[in-house]
């Protein structure tokens, strides 16, 4: 039996799909009517299928769907939605999703959509027009496609891992693979200054005019479109270079007349070239110690960057949350995830002063070293945690995490949720910053 | 009205109380009860240093003053409170308070009533250098 999730705010709507789904005996069916809720149970059981509505109070379909790409990136997603158009599909695949249904959804669609997911699933690798090939030969089956100007995606699929190149005009328009946990969504939410919102805003703008995600981002001038393109050759050569990373991958063509609108393709040759280039260039050579060593540097914040936004993330769900971040030891800002907030490197180094003078007063008392700061202000809760493992707090020792944490919620929301939540967090967080 | 002193007494009780005192904005010591070892004379310029800070902090990130400051250490809790009366938070306006006043409590310790008492026992105090 197949568990299957599906998360809605409407009750009544959600009280049919089960009434209706239940003589589908290989299906057993959970609902949850946030994505909050979804949250515990995906934390809870295991599930095969997700399906989710976007728009829900509390935590939304946005929300939920970015915390499955970085917690449960295995689990397929269902997306329903009211407009279900080929730019829309499009646009979902930017979130990391590939399936949608079309609002008013029957419970009979739903359940043959979720029984093509699980055979999919299961038949992964069995189909007899697939033989297995090499990275260079997925390659060529790719070229041929491009050269032939046909439209369509070429399905890869190598053990659990699958992938799908889309091609447009000869162009490469998108490439998903399964082993990339962070979407395009947000991977421009870690490399620029665009926030969640900010992109959730696009979305359902889209959503409302059927323009294309990144199209959209340019017209509202979010970032030109040099940028968004260099982002996202970035992304697409990353994630063919994923798939062409596969063993033993397999290769299916499936012929589609579908015109991408936007001009936001890619030539096969460049995203290639580009992947060369990647290979060779992590390997340096002839570059002086120092020039290595501040690359290095660059990288490592890069990282600890990325990967602290990315457990950070597990925050902002809590009811009240504003924004979180992390900074060193010296109060420089490391990362964080922000709804309300532009000016942490300002803040991060008052609240490093403020934990020295917290700091000094428990020393002074001698009750040991305070922690942990607590500020009550008009409209705000903010917490200030000093998480060192270093047996002498003046020095920094190998392999021992040393980090400051500044959490802020709206004044009388669920604090000591977010406090419990934290808790469970710092050893994440701690991890990455050891050594 | 209750003298500072009695108004400070009423933290005796609390579960896990260790010393209470209040102090001028400039940190300087009014009135304290103290049952443990904890000196609040030190402190108290101390605590008046963070509440400081913590009122820099608050003001860069636009979210209303901070008046309210919970540092949480190993052994106990140390909740300092600012109660200023005066509209410009830098001056000094005549019949309005700016008092502090810093809670000490054992980690155990009632932390929750503590926090109530003190939000009453401050505007007390506040009676006596308005």
């Amino acid at each position: 039996m197949s568990k299957v999730l599906i998360v809605d705010d409407e009750k009544s709507f959600l009280e049919s799909l089960v009434d209706g789904l239940s003589e589908y005996k290989d299906l057993e069916i959970t609902t949850a009517h946030s994505g909050k809720e979804a949250v515990e149970k995906l934390n809870g059981d295991t599930y095969e299928v997700v399906v989710t509505d976007l728009k829900m109070p509390e935590m939304g379909g946005y929300e939920l769907v970015a915390y499955m790409a970085g917690n449960f990136s295995d689990v397929p997603i269902v997306v329903m939605t009211a407009f279900g158009t080929p730019e829309m599909e499009e646009n979902l695949r930017v979130l990391g999703i590939s399936y949608y249904l079309e609002k008013p959804i029957d419970y009979e669609d739903l359940a043959k959509k979720v029984l093509h997911i699980l055979k999919e699933r299961q038949s992964a690798g069995s189909a007899k027009n697939r033989k297995a090939k090499s990275a260079k030969q997925v390659l060529d089956s790719i070229q041929e496609v491009v050269n032939s100007e046909q439209g369509g995606e070429v399905v890869v699929k190598s053990g659990q891992n699958n992938g799908r190149i889309f091609i447009s005009k000869g162009k490469i328009a998108w490439v998903m693979a399964s082993t990339i946990k962070n979407t395009f969504f947000s991977y421009l939410e870690q490399n620029t200054d665009l926030q969640f919102e900010d992109l959730k805003a696009v979305f359902e703008e889209c959503k409302r005019s059927g323009a294309n995600f990144g199209e959209q981002i340019i017209e509202w001038q979010l970032l030109d479109r040099a940028a968004l393109r260099s982002h996202l050759f970035d992304f697409i050569s990353f994630s063919l270079g994923e798939i062409m990373g596969w063993p033993e991958s397999e290769s299916v063509f499936v012929a589609e007349s579908r015109v991408y609108k936007s001009e936001l393709t890619f030539p096969l040759q460049e995203l290639v070239a580009k992947l060369k280039l990647s290979g060779s260039a992590a390997k340096p050579a002839g570059k002086s110690s120092a020039a290595k060593k501040a690359v290095k540097n660059k990288n490592d914040g890069e990282s600890l960057s990325r990967a602290s936004k990315e457990i950070l993330r597990e925050l902002t769900f809590i009811d009240g949350f504003r924004d979180v971040a992390v900074f060193s030891a010296e109060g420089d800002l490391i990362g964080g995830v922000y709804k309300n907030s532009k000016r942490m490197s300002e803040i991060g180094k008052i609240a490093n002063e403020l934990l020295l003078a917290s700091q000094k007063a428990t020393e002074t008392m001698g009750v040991g070293r305070g922690n942990l700061i607590q500020i009550t202000s008009e409209t705000d809760e903010i917490l200030i945690y000093c998480i060192n493992e270093n047996t002498d707090y003046t020095e920094t020792e190998e392999g021992k995490a040393h980090f400051h944490s500044m959490l802020i919620f709206e004044i009388n929301s669920a604090l000591g949720l977010a406090k419990i939540q934290f808790e469970k967090v710092v050893p994440k967080l701690a991890e990455i910053f050891r050594g | 009205m209750a003298t500072m002193q009695e108004s400070m007494e009423k933290f005796k009780d609390l579960d896990g109380f260790m010393a209470v005192g209040s102090f001028s904005a400039g940190g300087e010591i009014l009135a304290e009860i103290s049952s443990s070892d904890v000196h609040l004379a030190e402190l108290g310029a101390l605590a008046n240093d963070v509440l400081l800070k913590a009122q820099k902090a608050t003001d860069v990130m636009g979210v209303g003053r901070g008046s309210v400051i919970h540092i949480t250490s190993p052994k106990a809790n140390i909740i300092a409170r600012c109660l200023n009366e005066n509209t410009d938070y830098a001056a000094n306006e005549p019949g309005r308070a700016h008092v502090h006043m810093v809670l000490v409590m054992s980690a155990e310790g009632n932390i929750a009533l503590g926090k109530m008492q003190l939000e009453k026992v401050i505007l007390e105090i506040a009676e006596h250098v308005r």
